[in-house]
């Protein structure tokens, strides 16, 4: 079997099965967005103008917890090191998990739309778009993510370096999301969609073959 | 790792240079027509903003020989490089505050060149908290070199993401052209600051240099010798008692 | 100074003041930490040989 594939696999077997956390992790997506709308009261007008915003922070703060986790079982036993020891290229380790990840991310961003459509009163019709939108997104998370969890995830401050080295990083990513979200909420009369999709498409394109390249050096001993 | 004095002079000359720009700036430089005395902290400000970008910039090359070559010479630039680079880019966002506030009205005004140099500022930032928590000395060369890789490659898509950003929104921006005569005491300070730059990174990377020593050093000599039956330390030690 | 046309910022100079005696405290003040760190180390080394 292709060691890409089976890494895939493996990392797909790992996350339905600690699916619990996974569902722990939406709620406190969920309730960020709760919290957010606080901050802003309840003011309809401006909870729909900054609602594509606070989607994306409220997922980026939920992706720090699950990036986290994903290497969880790696760290367990020496796993990691067994795994590296296997006659397969480590960027298949990389791939298979990112891609995992950003399987798991992008559930976790369409499972928190309703409750931005709900709070915020920001739907839209353009779901293909939307869920397009939150793929890309969820892969420019996903792919330093998943190098600076495997690297953290050796460290005793993990959960503290983890975010501090993502946050910074993705703020391409996370403008290019943010304004392509809220353009699909509230109507893109000047076609910038497209601009701010490229942006996220060049993010995304840069970081997973630049992160699949480096990953060998993180995880060597 | 380099001996000598030459990272004293380095930096003592691009003090002093530095004394001179500054004072011409502010004493004898023409006052801008719009911007009045304020357009005087563009003097330091530039200056700053030029060095920090340069000293990122090799910190990247650093973290590209240092992954490529390994050793601890290039490990130790790295680590210089780094902390130059976030002290002159929270220096920069210092200056580019107080420019704003007269300017604008407001604290921040989110051009693009300043807000880029805010999240480098966190970006390595960061990095330099990831090497304090790596204890594996191999370890924290590799991964802060993979960081810093990383952290530089993003710089363009910052930028431009957010100067997209705020060309919806924001009217005026921090003027590009300086006119021809306001050029001297921005080239000396630029240069103060670069002479400054060079003398002090190189003393920071000798300084890490000898962390990294200390870190893989063998125990003392003295105790090693009595160990072996050879002479007690020179300076004094442990009485070895009935260890005979 | 004479009367200047709407739309010249008046006066700063407390900005300009606060903005060259912040770089001045920064650089200044990283210098000495990189001199006196490298002197401790240094002398460190020194002490153990």
């Amino acid at each position: 079997m292709n060691p890409f594939v089976a890494a895939l696999r493996k990392d797909l077997l790992l996350q339905w099965r600690t699916r619990s956390q996974l569902v722990a992790v939406f709620v406190f997506g969920a309730s960020a967005l709760l919290l957010f709308s606080f901050a802003i009261g309840p003011n309809a007008a401006a909870l729909r103008q900054f609602a594509g915003g606070f989607l994306w922070l409220a997922l980026l703060l939920a992706s720090t917890l699950a990036l986290a986790d994903s290497f969880e079982s790696e760290m367990a036993q020496h796993a990691l090191e067994g795994l590296l020891l296997l006659p397969a290229d480590p960027r298949a380790l990389y791939y298979g998990k990112a891609v995992a990840n950003l399987l798991q991310l992008s559930l976790l961003g369409a499972a928190l739309v309703p409750v931005m459509v709900v709070l915020y009163d920001a739907g839209t019709a353009r779901v293909p778009a939307l869920l397009g939108i939150i793929v890309l997104g969820a892969a420019g998370l996903s792919a330093p993510g998943t190098l600076y969890a495997a690297m953290t995830a050796q460290l005793r401050a993990r959960n503290t370096l983890l975010p501090l080295l993502l946050f910074p990083l993705v703020v391409p990513a996370l403008l290019g999301a943010v304004k392509a979200t809220s353009l699909l909420i509230l109507g893109d009369p000047m076609g910038q969609l497209g601009a701010w999709t490229m942006l996220l498409v060049a993010f995304d394109a840069i970081y997973w073959s630049l992160c699949g390249l480096v990953f060998e050096r993180v995880v060597e001993d | 790792m380099g001996k000598g004095v030459w990272p004293f002079v380095m930096a003592g000359l691009g003090l002093a240079l530095l004394a001179w720009g500054s004072t011409w700036g502010l004493a004898f430089a023409p006052r801008e027509t719009y911007m009045g005395e304020v357009q005087r902290i563009m003097y330091v400000h530039v200056p700053t903003a030029w060095n920090a970008m340069l000293v990122l910039t090799f910190a990247f090359a650093c973290a590209l020989v240092s992954l490529l070559r390994g050793g601890w010479t290039w490990d130790a630039r790295l680590e210089a490089a780094i902390e130059a680079g976030v002290v002159l880019s929270g220096l920069v966002c210092i200056q580019g505050s107080i420019w704003a506030r007269p300017t604008w009205g407001v604290w921040w005004d989110w051009d693009p060149r300043l807000t880029t140099t805010a999240v480098l500022l966190f970006a390595f930032g960061g990095i330099l908290a990831l090497r304090q928590f790596v204890e594996d000395p191999v370890k924290r060369a590799v991964w802060s070199a993979v960081a810093v890789v990383i952290a530089y490659v993003d710089v363009p898509l910052v930028y431009f993401s957010v100067r997209w950003w705020n060309s919806l929104h924001q009217l005026q921006s921090t003027p590009e052209t300086v006119s021809r005569a306001f050029h001297w005491p921005l080239r000396i300070n630029a240069f103060g600051v670069l002479f400054l730059l060079v003398g002090l990174v190189e003393l920071r990377a000798r300084l890490a240099f000898l962390r990294r020593e200390a870190e893989s050093a063998p125990p003392p000599p003295g105790r090693m010798a009595e160990a072996l039956g050879g002479a007690p330390p020179p300076y004094g030690g442990l009485s070895t008692g009935g260890e005979r | 100074m004479n009367g200047a046309p709407a739309g010249v910022i008046q006066g700063g100079w407390e900005y300009v003041v606060a903005a060259y005696v912040a770089s001045a405290v920064i650089l200044l003040g990283y210098a000495f930490s990189v001199f006196w760190r490298y002197r401790r180390a240094r002398s460190r080394r020194d002490a153990a040989v």
